[in-house]
């Protein structure tokens, strides 16, 4: 091996290198270096050349964070029409987009505090916050009606209580003189629900024996179905069909029942009548 | 003080793996290398927060930090121990197999050659040829006239050359 070859393969050994977390552990027990693992720390330590400045930077990311989140607790007392209405809004919906649930529920939850507010500016006789509540509540309703597709509902009776509810308070509130206005989308989807517990009701009732009389007004209540008077026709099977067929059931049930007892209590006296002679013989 | 720190952290970065290099294949021990390197640093650290800029060459006054800590190592232990690169893993290699075999087994004559010199000329192998440092800096090192780090560097590589036709 030629002079060459020994220093080509002495200059192989540079390839030895310590571990460089053994490098970075030495250098900061060595110099007290306190942030050698944070890259973000390490690059604005390099823009800066001045560690306090560090520190500023986090002071100032701190108060930030501080001041965004007094801010999202404080515009949660707000109301349509305030300034801070909007951060309140955005952060319901960040909070919405984490919570778990069918979206129809989720819908109608919003709704429902679009309602808590409309309820506030009116109990706090809020003239400035009145109007904006009246409209978001109304664009609420209609974006929670308009996002339920009756006929792909599962759970209708759920969707129903909803809706009974909300009606339920817009009532209270207009019993207070307040003008909320008519909701088309809102309005639509309870013909939505009505005609599809109209339909269930029809099938129900087909599968049932029903008297001549029962039969007449089921067929007019199917006419009224066919005229989209959902309501109407949901009505008349309830409290015309239905109603008197239990009545009779009930009836029949009863007598029944009363027959049976006076059976029993006749066949009870012959024991007895027949025990006694028994004895006194 | 705290340009001082950062002055000391530069010649830190920039030094760290030459000499921790220098310590390992005289120790042939990781754990002992990594010792030896940080008290080296330690120590020259402690020196330059007291004397500062006035240090000439830093660079040259933690190598010589870190072979009197060797040398008081294998005092203390009372042997010296050869060159100690067995354990290092060989450098990826381009060629075929054929000559991998073959650079291995020169490889392997050197590595052996290099257990039988002097710490001397251990040392000023590794400073030139490995760390690539000039005359006059290993001169500084090692407290000697520049001629005389000339004609010790030609001592050594006939020495080594030596070792490696004996073996």
């Amino acid at each position: 091996m030629n002079e060459k070859e020994i220093i080509k393969n002495l200059k192989k050994l540079r390839k030895v290198r310590p571990e460089k977390d053994w490098v970075f552990s030495n250098k900061k027990e060595l110099l007290g270096e306190s942030l050698p693992y944070f890259p973000i720390m390490n690059v604005l330590r390099n823009i800066s050349g001045n560690f306090f400045l560090v520190h500023k930077f986090a002071s100032v990311f701190i108060l930030i964070f501080a001041s965004f989140a007094g801010m999202a607790v404080y515009a949660q007392n707000s109301l349509p029409g305030d300034a801070f209405y909007s951060v309140k809004k955005a952060t319901e919906k960040a909070q919405f987009a984490f919570k778990t649930g069918d979206e129809v529920t989720l819908s109608f939850e919003v709704a429902q505090r679009r309602l808590d507010d409309l309820d506030r500016a009116v109990r706090t006789n809020s003239s400035k916050n009145l109007a904006p509540s009246i409209n978001e509540f109304q664009a609420t309703v209609s974006e929670a009606a308009k996002s339920i597709k009756v006929a792909e509902v599962k759970d209708i009776k759920a969707v129903s209580k909803n809706v009974a509810e909300i009606e339920e308070r817009q009532e209270k509130i207009r019993s207070l003189g307040i003008e909320i206005g008519e909701n088309k989308e809102f309005n639509d989807l309870k013909q939505g629900i009505a005609c599809k517990r109209a339909s269930e009701l029809i099938d129900f009732t087909k599968t049932r024996t029903l008297t001549k009389e029962q039969e007449e007004l089921f067929k007019e209540a199917g006419e009224l179905f066919a005229e989209e008077k959902c309501t109407e026709a949901e009505e008349k099977i309830l409290f015309e069909v239905e109603k008197p067929l239990e009545f009779e059931d009930i009836k029949e049930d009863i007598l029944e029942e009363e027959e049976e007892n006076e059976m029993e209590t006749e066949e009870n006296e012959i024991e007895i009548e027949t025990e006694k002679d028994e004895t006194e013989e | 003080m705290d340009d001082l720190k950062k002055q000391f952290a530069k010649i830190y970065d920039k030094n760290v793996d030459a000499i921790y290099r220098f310590v390992f294949f005289k120790v042939n021990s990781e754990e002992i290398a990594q010792d030896l390197t940080s008290e080296a640093f330690m120590k020259s650290w402690q020196v330059f927060q007291k004397e500062g800029l006035k240090i000439e060459n830093p660079r040259a006054f933690v190598y010589r930090t870190a072979r009197n800590l060797v040398i008081d190592y294998y005092r203390k232990k009372a042997r010296m121990t050869a060159v100690p690169i067995d354990d290092i893993p060989l450098p990826e290699q381009g060629q075929c197999l054929e000559e991998k075999i073959f650079i291995n087994s020169d490889f392997e004559q050197v590595k052996k050659a290099l257990q039988f010199l002097r710490e001397d000329y251990q040392s000023i192998i590794t400073m030139h040829y490995i760390e690539g440092m000039s005359s006059k800096e290993i001169s500084k090192v090692m407290k000697r006239s520049e001629g005389a780090i000339r004609v010790l560097l030609h001592r050594a590589l006939n020495s080594l050359k030596q070792e490696i036709k004996e073996a």
